[in-house]
C-alpha cells in the first residue's frame, strides 16, 4: 500500500515537474516573442525615416528646380533691364556730359 | 487510483493555462509594440517630411533672394559703368575746352571763384606751362595776384593760394571733379536714367 502511494506521489511530482518545464519554456518563448517585436519596432520606425528622407530628397530637389526657374527668371529680366538703361543712357548721354563739363567750368 | 488521476489532470490543465496565458499576453504585448512603433513611425515621418518641406522653402527662397541680389548688383554695375562712362568722356571734352576760345572765361571765372574764398589780397597762381601765357594777360584784371614761378601739370583750370601758402583754393578741372563726384553722380544718374541714382 505504502509503495503504491509512493509511487502514486511520484507520478504526481513528475507530472508537476512536466507541467514547471512547459511553463519555462513558455515564458521563453514569450520572451522571445517580445524580443521580435521590438526589433521589428525599430525597423518600422526606420522604415518610416528612411521613407521620409527619400521623399525629402525629392522634395527638396523639385524647390531647387523651381528656385533656379526663378532665378533665372529674375536674371534675364535684370539683363533685359540693363540693356534698356544703356539704351535710354546713350540718349541722354551728351546732356550727362555737358552737366559734369558745366558744373567743373563754372 | 481515480483520485490521483484526476489530480494529474488538473497539473496539466492548469499547465497548459498558464501557457497560453504567458504566450496570449506576450502576443498582446507584441502586437501592441508594433502598433506603437507604426504610430511612432508615422508621426516622425510626418515631422521629418514638415521639416523637409520647410528646408525645401527655405532652399529655394535661398536661391531666389540670391538671384534678386545678383539682378541688383547687375543694375548697378550697368549703371555705374554708364557714369564713369560718362565722367571719363566729359574729362575728355574738359581736355578739348583747354584749346577752345571758351577757355579763357572759363579760367577768368575759376580765379574769381577762388579769389573770393580767400580773405588775402596778395595772391600767386600756380598754372600748366600751357596756360601761362593766356594767364598772364587774364591775371591784369585782378590786382594783387600773380602768377607763381612754378608750374603744375593739370588737364586745365588754376590754383590760387595766398602768398604766405596759408590758404590754397584748388580749382583745377580733377580737384572740382573729384570735389563735386558725389553730387554730380546724382545729377549725372537723374540725366541718364531718368531717377534716382
Amino acid at each position: 500500500m505504502v509503495s503504491m502511494v509512493v509511487e502514486i506521489l511520484n507520478h504526481i511530482k513528475q507530472v508537476e515537474q512536466e507541467a514547471e518545464e512547459k511553463i519555462r519554456r513558455a515564458e521563453e518563448e514569450a520572451e522571445n516573442i517580445l524580443k521580435k517585436a521590438r526589433v521589428r519596432g525599430i525597423e518600422i520606425v526606420k522604415e518610416y525615416e528612411e521613407k521620409a528622407k527619400k521623399e525629402v530628397e525629392e522634395i527638396l530637389e523639385e524647390a531647387k528646380k523651381e528656385g533656379e526657374i526663378e532665378a533665372n527668371r529674375i536674371i534675364e529680366e535684370a539683363k533685359k533691364y540693363a540693356r534698356e538703361i544703356e539704351k535710354k543712357s546713350e540718349r541722354n548721354l551728351d546732356d550727362a556730359i555737358n552737366c559734369i563739363v558745366g558744373a567743373i567750368s563754372s | 487510483m481515480q483520485e490521483s488521476s484526476l489530480i494529474l489532470e488538473k497539473i496539466r490543465e492548469d499547465s497548459e493555462k498558464e501557457v497560453e496565458r504567458i504566450i496570449g499576453e506576450a502576443k498582446k504585448k507584441s502586437e501592441e509594440i508594433i502598433k506603437k512603433s507604426e504610430k511612432d513611425g508615422k508621426k516622425r515621418y510626418e515631422e521629418l517630411i514638415i521639416q523637409g518641406k520647410k528646408n525645401a522653402e527655405l532652399e529655394k527662397q535661398r536661391i531666389i533672394a540670391n538671384a534678386r541680389l545678383q539682378a541688383k548688383k547687375l543694375i548697378l554695375e550697368t549703371k555705374e559703368s554708364i557714369i564713369e562712362k560718362t565722367f571719363s568722356l566729359a574729362e575728355k571734352k574738359l581736355r578739348d575746352i583747354v584749346s577752345s576760345d571758351e577757355y579763357e572765361s572759363i579760367l577768368r571765372k575759376l580765379i574769381e571763384e577762388a579769389i573770393s574764398s580767400i580773405p588775402d589780397k596778395q595772391l600767386q597762381i600756380l598754372c600748366d606751362e600751357r596756360d601761362r601765357e593766356l594767364l598772364r594777360k587774364i591775371i591784369k584784371e585782378f590786382p594783387g595776384v600773380e602768377l607763381s614761378e612754378e608750374n603744375i601739370s593739370t588737364i586745365g583750370g588754376i590754383i590760387v593760394k595766398s602768398k604766405d601758402g596759408r590758404i590754397q583754393v584748388d580749382n583745377t578741372f580733377e580737384t572740382r571733379i573729384e570735389r563735386m563726384r558725389n553730387d554730380l553722380r546724382v545729377k549725372v544718374a537723374r540725366i541718364l536714367f531718368g531717377g534716382k541714382e
